[in-house]
Parts: structure tokens; sequence; C-alpha cells
């Protein structure tokens, strides 16, 4: 038997849930209820072993519950449901620990198939999803080579000219800050651990 | 002699109230036979009355003039062969003079006006006849005003002014008086004119002559026009209108007075006064005054170059014409159409009314030359025919260059009017201007406070609709679907699965427009996860759809970010990265922000085409609004391009605590 707790703020939906949820034979829906706040109320009394979790909820959305559901239940998994299909939030509430992402025009057959997956211990994304996440895995590659704006390109070559960052501040008519913040950034850029490995792989990257 | 004494005061009396009944119809020009019968009531009077008869026929003449003097200018012949031999009296005075002012009245032979009034005057001064004497004064100042000999003219009227023996307030002397005040007028001494003039009217006043006081007020009139004292000018003319003593004045009253309504550019005065002289007309003239009237309306409408008004009254006077058959008005309204048609384009019809022109005008010159021929031969039995004509024909030229010299007064008036006008309209043109300035900084001023609370209430406003979208309807048709979904497995027939998947699929396309507007309006992304969340959606979004890579680098967090400072950047960014997959045709966009101590900076550079620092008319809308979101937050931004150098901004933007 699967215990179930359903967060949505729309009554109609929710309603439409439960019933189709009482004809699955393993499924047990122990609440349903109409904000993120209410859920954490309900865990604190209730077992439960899936929370199919909607994103845009009033008091506390589903980002900000799945986060606490995960630090203070580990043991609940959440699935989280909802209109939104934006890579972001996917991300977002993977982040947060949810086991599954489902959207609210998936068919009932695909909630209860992944109701049944991650109470199982395994992840489930909705089909819909499957090029985003995709993608995402592809962009955040795209994303880790560095690039550089004009501004931070002459920082960068006088930088390698050995300047101090007064000499170039005064070179480019910006305050001492702004070289010191373009510095720091750059080495974040270029995950470099100080200056002198910043250059090095300015250099090889041929940026400068 | 009694018995013929009385049957001559029979006769005259007979005379006097045909003539009277004959004048109140004014049939006298027509009717042959009503002249007839004067003529032979004439032949009745007795021939050896002599001096009876004299005065019959002086009586007679004094009434014909009143309304023909052409016609009485015949009786004066007569009167003038009989009188010719009789010894000098006061009455041959008074008929020498009688017969000059029918001369000088009927505008013809002038010369005779001052061989008769010299005559008159010579008699006059024998006899100490002291009324007919001051009229011949009168009438040759008259005459040599007409010669335009100015100094004999004025000397003439002061010297008539100056008879011993008559009454102040009499006719002759305001007539001189009005007679000073014209050549005065034409010699530019208005003021001087005005106070004759002025003389004229008080003795017109005294005497209780209608037609002193018209005449008078009608010239103090015009001298006030012309020495600039428009106002008064029209005062007197409409002083004038009350006094006017026949139909004909009181048109040509109103057609000054429509005149100098015109030059004071009061145009819908001027139109009325012509339209109420045109009334006038129509009801009581005579056809010439009905065209005569017509002729100014629709000259007044020409000038306005309103054509559309002009054309009714062209029809209307042609009408007129055409019942009429006068050669000489066919001959005005042919031409008058040709420039009507020409005005408005239509050659065809414009040469078709030249041409009748042409016709009319050559026919009229034909019959104008015979008829004068004719005339000469009846009217000038005496020497000087040639002179005379030369004469006349000087006098004609003078009046039309007084008239001339008056319509070209007027004419440069208009004109002057309409340069102020134009002019007026020009300033009034850089107040407008100037004001929309003013407005433009006010504007300006004011742009911040607006559009803060503006962006404020915008941003507020999308993010409930998009939330009223996305929860409530995408709620309503995700569940929908669901129920939808619980009979599918019930369906049996073919038809039944095929109206459920068409069932299916339109809720799914409501489903997604609706999540489409929704994320349009706010992306969700942006309320419920942050800016980079929001940001990262859009250049994925972007990634996938077109040629561009975006790469949004963050070297700071957007967890205290407050919801104004969020939404706003997002906006720019959009915006930015909009005009960049719009105009740029880059391959890559930087989307760079960092924080430096209570500084956002935002920077976003493209490697496009990039456009000359001149040229930012394409992006202008984008670039607007990225200025206004920036001044929304207070911020301060620049942008930096050359062509094939890509564009780059900087934005910097104060962290709110």
């Amino acid at each position: 038997m699967i215990n179930i707790l359903i967060a949505d703020d729309h009554k109609v939906l929710m309603d439409g849930f439960v019933s189709i949820f009482k004809n699955v034979e393993d499924f047990h829906v122990v609440a349903s209820v109409n904000n993120g706040q209410e859920v954490l109320d309900k865990l604190k009394e209730t077992e439960v072993d899936i929370v199919l979790l909607d994103i845009n909820m009033p008091v506390l959305n589903g980002v900000e519950t799945c986060k606490k559901i995960s630090k203070d239940y580990p043991q609940v998994k959440v699935i989280a449901l909802s209109m939104y299909r934006e890579s972001s939030f996917v991300k977002r509430m993977k982040q947060n620990g949810a086991k599954g992402y489902l959207l609210k025009d998936d068919s009932a057959d695909i909630i209860i198939e992944a109701i049944h997956t991650v109470s199982k211990g395994k992840e489930y994304y909705s089909d819909q999803l499957k090029n985003i996440l995709f993608n995402q895995v592809f962009e955040e590659k795209t994303f880790n080579t560095a690039a550089v704006t004009k501004r931070e390109k002459e920082v960068l070559e006088l930088i390698a000219e050995g300047m101090t960052n007064k000499e170039i501040g005064d070179k480019l008519f910006v305050s001492n800050h702004t070289i010191i913040s373009h510095r720091k950034n750059l080495i974040e850029k270029f995950n470099a651990k100080n200056t002198a490995e910043l250059v090095k792989l300015a250099i090889e990257k041929g940026v400068i | 002699m009694n018995i013929n004494l009385f049957f001559s005061r029979f006769v005259t009396k007979r005379l006097t109230l045909l003539l009277v009944l004959l004048s109140s119809y004014s049939v006298f020009s027509q009717e042959t036979t009503a002249e007839e019968k004067v003529d032979s009531l004439l032949l009745m009077l007795p021939t050896e009355l002599g001096e009876e008869r004299n005065r019959v026929l002086i009586n007679i003449l004094l009434h014909a003039k009143t309304f023909d003097a052409n016609k009485a200018l015949k009786y004066g012949r007569l009167l003038e062969k009989e009188i010719r031999d009789s010894p000098a009296s006061k009455r041959k005075a008074k008929a020498y003079c009688l017969i000059g002012e029918l001369y000088d009245q009927s505008g013809i032979a002038t010369d005779s006006v001052k061989i008769f009034c010299e005559r008159c005057l010579n008699i006059a001064q024998k006899t100490g006849s002291r009324v007919s004497e001051s009229n011949a004064l009168y009438r040759l100042g008259n005459y040599y005003r007409g010669q335009a000999e100015f100094e004999t003219a004025l000397d003439y009227f002061f010297q008539a002014i100056d008879v011993e023996g008559i009454n102040d307030n009499n006719k002759v002397k305001s007539n001189c008086l009005h007679g000073i005040g014209v050549i005065k007028d034409f010699q530019k001494k208005y003021d001087e004119a005005i106070e004759y003039f002025q003389q004229a009217i008080d003795i017109g006043y005294e005497i209780e002559n209608d037609d002193t006081i018209f005449i008078g007020l009608q010239s103090l009139a015009i001298s006030k026009f012309q020495k600039g004292d428009t106002k008064e000018g029209i005062k007197d003319f409409l002083k004038a209108k009350k006094y006017a003593p026949s139909l004909m004045n009181k048109i040509d009253v109103l057609s000054n007075l429509s005149f100098a309504y015109t030059m004071v550019n009061k145009l819908d005065s001027a139109e009325y006064y012509l339209i109420e002289a045109n009334d006038l007309a129509y009801k009581y003239g005579s056809d010439r005054q009905k065209t005569s009237s017509l002729t100014a309306l629709m000259q007044f409408h020409i000038q306005q170059e309103d054509w559309d008004k002009a054309f009714p009254v062209l029809k209307q006077r042609e009408k007129l014409i055409k019942e009429r058959d006068n050669k000489r008005w066919l001959k005005i309204n042919a031409e008058d159409h040709a420039l009507y048609y020409k005005n408005k384009g239509d050659y065809k019809q414009a040469l078709e009314y030249q041409n009748q022109f042409i016709i009319y005008n050559d026919s009229i010159l034909n019959e104008k030359n015979q008829y004068a021929i004719k005339d000469l031969e009846e009217k000038y039995e005496n020497e000087k025919k040639q002179i005379l004509i030369e004469e006349q024909e000087a006098e004609l030229k003078n009046k039309k260059m007084q008239r001339n010299l008056f319509l070209t007064i007027g004419l440069l008036g208009i004109l002057f009017l309409l340069h102020r006008i134009r002019k007026n309209k020009q300033l009034e043109k850089q107040r407008i201007v100037i004001n929309q300035k003013e407005i433009e900084k006010l504007k300006k001023e004011n742009t911040i406070m607006n559009l803060s609370s503006m962006l404020e209430g915008q941003h507020a406003e999308r993010k409930r609709i998009a939330q009223d979208l996305h929860d409530g309807i995408g709620a309503l048709l995700s569940s929908a679907k669901l129920q939808l979904n619980t009979v599918k497995s019930e369906l049996g027939k073919l038809e039944e699965m095929a109206v459920f998947s068409n069932a299916e699929t339109l809720i799914e396309n409501a489903y997604n427009e609706v999540r489409r507007i929704s994320h349009d309006m706010m992306p969700g992304a942006l309320v419920n996860l942050g800016l980079f969340a929001a940001v990262e959606d859009l250049a994925n979004q972007i990634n996938e759809s077109s040629k561009l890579l975006i790469k949004p680098q963050w070297f700071t967090d957007d967890d205290d970010m407050d919801e104004k400072t969020k939404v706003s950047l997002y906006l720019i960014i959009q915006e930015a990265v909009t005009n960049t997959v719009k105009y740029a045709e880059a391959r890559n966009l930087i989307i760079q922000l960092s924080r430096n101590n209570d500084l956002y900076q935002l920077t976003i550079e493209d490697d496009g085409i990039g456009f000359d620092g001149n040229d930012k008319t394409k992006h202008g809308l984008g670039l607007k609004n990225i200025d206004s979101r920036v001044d929304y937050l207070e911020g301060e931004w620049e942008i930096i391009s050359t062509a094939g150098e890509g564009v780059s901004m900087e934005i910097s933007i104060p962290v709110n605590k």
C-alpha cells in the first residue's frame, strides 16, 4: 500500500486525482491539502510515502516545501506535479530533492506509473520533459566554456602584462574596486585558483 | 392771354402728373409711347407763351432729371434752342445751369457742362442770380475736378461757397464741401478730406437731405479707411446704409461694407453684406442690379478661392444673363466661366467659354463702334466731335485709373493682411513647438515618477493575470482532460474514439495556449525561482530555436534581490535579447551579472554586426524601453557599438536593501 499526500490549491483537480486513485489497487490517499504549509503540518502526524506536490501554491510554494521535506523527512518521496515545463523548475525541484517531475497535462496512466516507479526508489520524469533534460545537460557543458566580455579581455591583457589593479583602473578610467571585481569574476569564469593560473588558462584557451 | 395762360398751366399740370406717374412706375425708358405722350403734350404748348413756355420746360426738366438724365437731356436741348436768343435773365441763367447739370449727370459731353455752366455763370453774375451763380461755380468745380485740374476745381468750389446772399445750409454748398473733400482725399490729405466731408454731412442733416448725408458718409468712410481708421470707416458705412436714398445706393453701400470687412479680414461679415445686397437686388432691383450684385458675390468667392461657392452664383447669374440676352453680360459670363473652369482644371470647358468670350467681345466691339458713330452723329452736331470723344475716353480712363488705384490699394491691403495672417500662424506654430518642448521637458521630469508607478502597476497586474491564467484556467483544463480520460476505456465505436481524440486535442491546445500567454506575461520561474532561473529559461528557449547562443553568467546570487529589481532586470534582459535576435546577426550573447558593493553590474554583449553610434533608429523602441527601466531602477547605463564590432551594454543598478 502506497500512502499518498496530494497538495494542490485547486479543488477540482485534486478531486479528480482522488477519484482516479480510488480505483488503483495499492494506492491510498491519506490527505489532500491546499498549500505547502499544510503539507508540512500533515507530515508531522501522518505516515506518507509519496507527496504529489504542485509548485504554484499560496502560503508556501512547492519549491520551498520540497526543500523542507527533503531536509526534515528524507524518507518521503516528492513528485512535482506542475504546469511549468521550463528546465529551471525541473532543475530546481531536482536540486531540492524531488524524485520525479510530472506535468499537469500528463494522463492519469502516466501519473499512476510515476507514483509506482518513484515508490520503488527510482526517479520518474514526464516524457514531455526528456528533451528538456537532455538539452539541459548539453547546455551545462556549453555554459562551462568561459565567455569573456570585451572589458574583461582588456583587463586580462593588462593583468598578463603584470599591472596592478590600480594601474589597470587608471588606464581604463575605472575604479580600483571595479578591477578587483573583474579579476574575481575572471578567476571564477576560468575556474582558476589564482591570477597566475588565470593568465595561463586564458592564453591556453586563446582568449588573449 | 388769360386763356393761353390757363391752358399752359393745364398742360403743365398734365405733364407734371404724367411725369410723376412715369417716374413712379419707372417705365420711362421702356415705354416709348409714354415718351411720345409727353412729346405731344409739349407740342400742345403754345409757342407764343415765351417766358411761360420756358418755365414749363424747366419744370419738365426738373422732373425728368430725377429719374433719367439722358431723356431729360432731350428736353434740355429743346429748352436750349428756345432760350438761345432770349435776353439774359435769371430764368435763362437757371436754364443754362440746368442744362449744364444735365450734361454733368448724363456723364457724356463734359465739355458741354463747361460751356453751359460758363454761360450760366456769366448771366447769373450779370442778373445777380445768386443761386444759379453758386450752382454754376459748383458745376465748374466739378468739371475741373473731373479734368484732374484740382487747383482750379478747388478755386471754383471755394468761390461757390463764398457766394453771398444765399443760405449757408444748402445742397450746393454741401456738394462743394464734398467736392473739396474728394480732391483732398485724392491728394491723400485724409484728415482735411474727413473734415470737409463731415461739414458736408452736417449740412445734409440740417437740410434733411438723405442724398447728401449718404454720399458724404460713404466718402467719409472711404477716407477713414484709406487713413487706416478701418473701424470708424465701417461705422460710417453702416450709418450710410441707413440713409441710402435709393436701392442702387443701398446695394452700393452694402458692397462697400463687404469690401471693408474683407479688408479687415472679417470674411463672414463681408459675405453677409454681399448676400444682403444680392437679396435686395433680387427682391426689388432691375436685372442689371441683380447681375451686378451676383457678380460682386461671385468675385468675392473667387477672391477667397472658394470655387465651390462661386459656382452656384455663376450659374444663377448665367440664367439671368441668358434671359436678357445682353451681349456685354454674355461676354462677362463667358469670361468668368472660362476662369472658373481653368481653375477647376477643366480645360476643355474653359476653352469652350474662352471661345464664346472672344466671339461676344468681337461682336460687342463692332456694335460699340457703330453705336458710337451713330451716337456722335446724333448728339454732337457741333464742332469738337473728335475732341469730345477723346475727352470722354480720357475721363473714362481717369475714372478707371481711380478705380484701379482703389482696387490696387485694396489688393495690396488684402495681400498684406494675408501675409499678417500667415505670419501669425507661423508664430502660433512656433509657440506650439515651444509648448511641446516644455511639455516634453515636464514629461521627462515626471517620467521617473510616472514610469515608476506605471511599471509597478504593470508588474503587479501582469503577475496577477499570469497567475490567474495559469492556475485558474490551467487547472480547469487539466481536470477537464483528466475527467475526459476516465471514460476513455468505455469508448466502443471508432467514431466515438475520433470525437474523443478531437476533444482531447482541443483541450490540450487550449491548455498550451494559456500556459504560453501566462509565461509571456510573467514567467513562473521569475516569480517562484528568481531572476537567474528565468533568464536561463529564456536562454534555453533562444538557444533551441535560433542560431544565437546565449551564455548567462552569474557572479552574485539572486536570493535577496527585491521584486522590483528582479522583474525590471528580467525585462531589460528580455528586451536586449529580442534586439539581438532581431538585428545583431550575432553568434554569441553574453549576459553577465556581478555585484560590486552596492551596485549590480549587468553586462550584455554580442558579437554581431553592431551599429553606427548615430544609427540607433531600428533599435529605437527596445533601447527606449531599456532606458526607462534603468531610470525606474535609478541606475545608469551605456551602450557602446561600432559597425562590425557588436553591441555592448553596461548597466549599473543600485542594490536595494
